[in-house]
């Protein structure tokens, strides 16, 4: 549980800059067009189908709806991908079963001439 | 002694942008709304430091705001096998313990978010790009990366300090309601805020941590440079990656990125390790 001392800092947090998210998703809609659907823009051949005849429209919400968004609807998101979680030991199972071996692995020191290095400067 | 100069200090940062917009015009100052901003600063220095439980409840409540945008794909095979892979590759990051979860949402945009305590997700054109299990534990490598760093905490601690700013001019300037300042973040402040990129080590950093989570889960870490150099061989103009580019650097640039990494790995090298095919 958050801390009684932590809780202000979340609720503010939640109200100022939650919304933001979804805000966010907007203007990014908003660049590629209103009134957009989303229904099989993807067309797998040899993947699984992500989705199937479902389209939503998104992007015709005013703003206000964005941010009074029903909590039931999003709650129930947080729930389904309650429901999807791989435990520690799910997830050991999969790579068991696939033959994924984990390995000691860690990152070197940087060259100082790798190509991205900054210029050095005077 | 310390912390109470650096909120000394935050406090006047916020005043000095009163004082600038004092010069601009006359002032009716609303001395509650002062307070409440002052206020917000100093707890706003906090945000880094949120304990694990205060970083999920925060995560999910932004987690639950985005995926009103992007509804979640209704796959229910194809998103637990997502889990199975994140969470494989999450256990090798250095937190292992975080409730992650991982989902496939639906855009025709090509990118992938993550929300602080643990919540990663992937656009469904984002997905369509793969080709292979690899590049998804690259992929998803990148974003655990975010969140075991808390580069996301940080921008949202610096976004509540100007925030704060905000407050207090318009509390002199407007005394405009809370409503109306949330709608005008909403209509692109904020937005703006959110979308805007983590600054360029933040990234590097994550690209580098993806190659190694990945590496250290048993895929061939290569797979993260043949993603990359995919994404850098299609055009910037291409309006699938106009999401992508307003959050992450050039592909060009993080193709460099990847490229250093993979020479720096200790324990495996590119070409090591597996490639299995996407197979929910």
């Amino acid at each position: 549980m958050a801390s009684p001392q932590g809780l202000p800092i979340i609720r503010a947090l939640i109200a100022g800059l939650g919304l933001l998210a979804a805000s966010a998703a907007h203007a990014q809609l908003n660049l590629t067009g209103i009134l957009r659907s989303v229904t099989g823009a993807v067309a797998p051949e040899q993947k699984p189908q992500v989705q199937q005849g479902l389209t939503t429209t998104m992007g015709v919400r005013g703003i206000d709806d964005v941010q009074t968004a029903p909590v039931s609807s999003a709650g129930a998101d947080i729930k389904q991908l309650d429901n999807w979680v791989a435990t520690p030991e799910a997830a050991q199972a999969f790579a068991g079963r696939t033959g994924l071996l984990a390995r000691p692995v860690s990152l070197g020191a940087q060259a100082a001439n790798y190509p991205g290095a900054p210029e050095a400067k005077p | 002694m310390r912390r109470a100069l650096v909120g000394v200090r935050a406090v006047l940062l916020v005043l000095g942008l009163l004082g600038h917009a004092t010069l601009a015009q006359a002032i009716e100052i609303n001395l509650g709304k002062v307070f409440d901003a002052a206020k917000s600063v100093a707890q706003s220095r906090q945000v880094a430091n949120l304990s694990e439980p205060e970083e999920v409840t925060l995560g999910d409540e932004i987690a639950s705001r985005t995926l009103s945008a992007y509804p979640l794909v209704d796959n229910e095979p194809l998103q637990r096998y997502v889990n199975s892979v994140g969470r494989w590759v999450a256990l090798q990051s250095e937190r292992p313990s975080l409730p992650w979860r991982f989902a496939l949402a639906q855009s025709d945009q090509m990118n992938a978010f993550a929300v602080p305590g643990g919540v990663v997700l992937i656009t469904s054109a984002m997905w369509m790009s793969l080709q292979n299990e690899a590049e998804l534990a690259c992929v998803i490598g990148h974003e655990v990366a975010h969140i075991v760093r808390k580069h996301h905490l940080a921008l949202l601690e610096q976004g509540a300090l100007i925030e704060a700013g905000k407050n207090l001019i318009d509390a002199g300037i407007q005394g405009g309601s809370g409503k109306d300042l949330a709608k005008r973040m909403a209509l692109g402040e904020g937005a703006e805020l959110f979308t805007r990129k983590l600054d360029r080590g933040a990234e590097r950093d994550a690209d580098a941590d993806g190659v190694v989570y990945a590496a250290r889960a048993g895929y061939d870490p290569a797979a993260c440079l043949s993603f990359i150099q995919r994404m850098a061989a299609r055009k910037v103009s291409d309006s699938t990656l106009g999401s992508l580019y307003k959050t992450h650097p050039q592909a060009s640039e993080r193709v460099v990125d990847v490229t250093d990494s993979l020479t720096r790995l200790i324990g495996a090298q590119a070409g090591s390790g597996a490639l299995p095919p996407i197979r929910p």
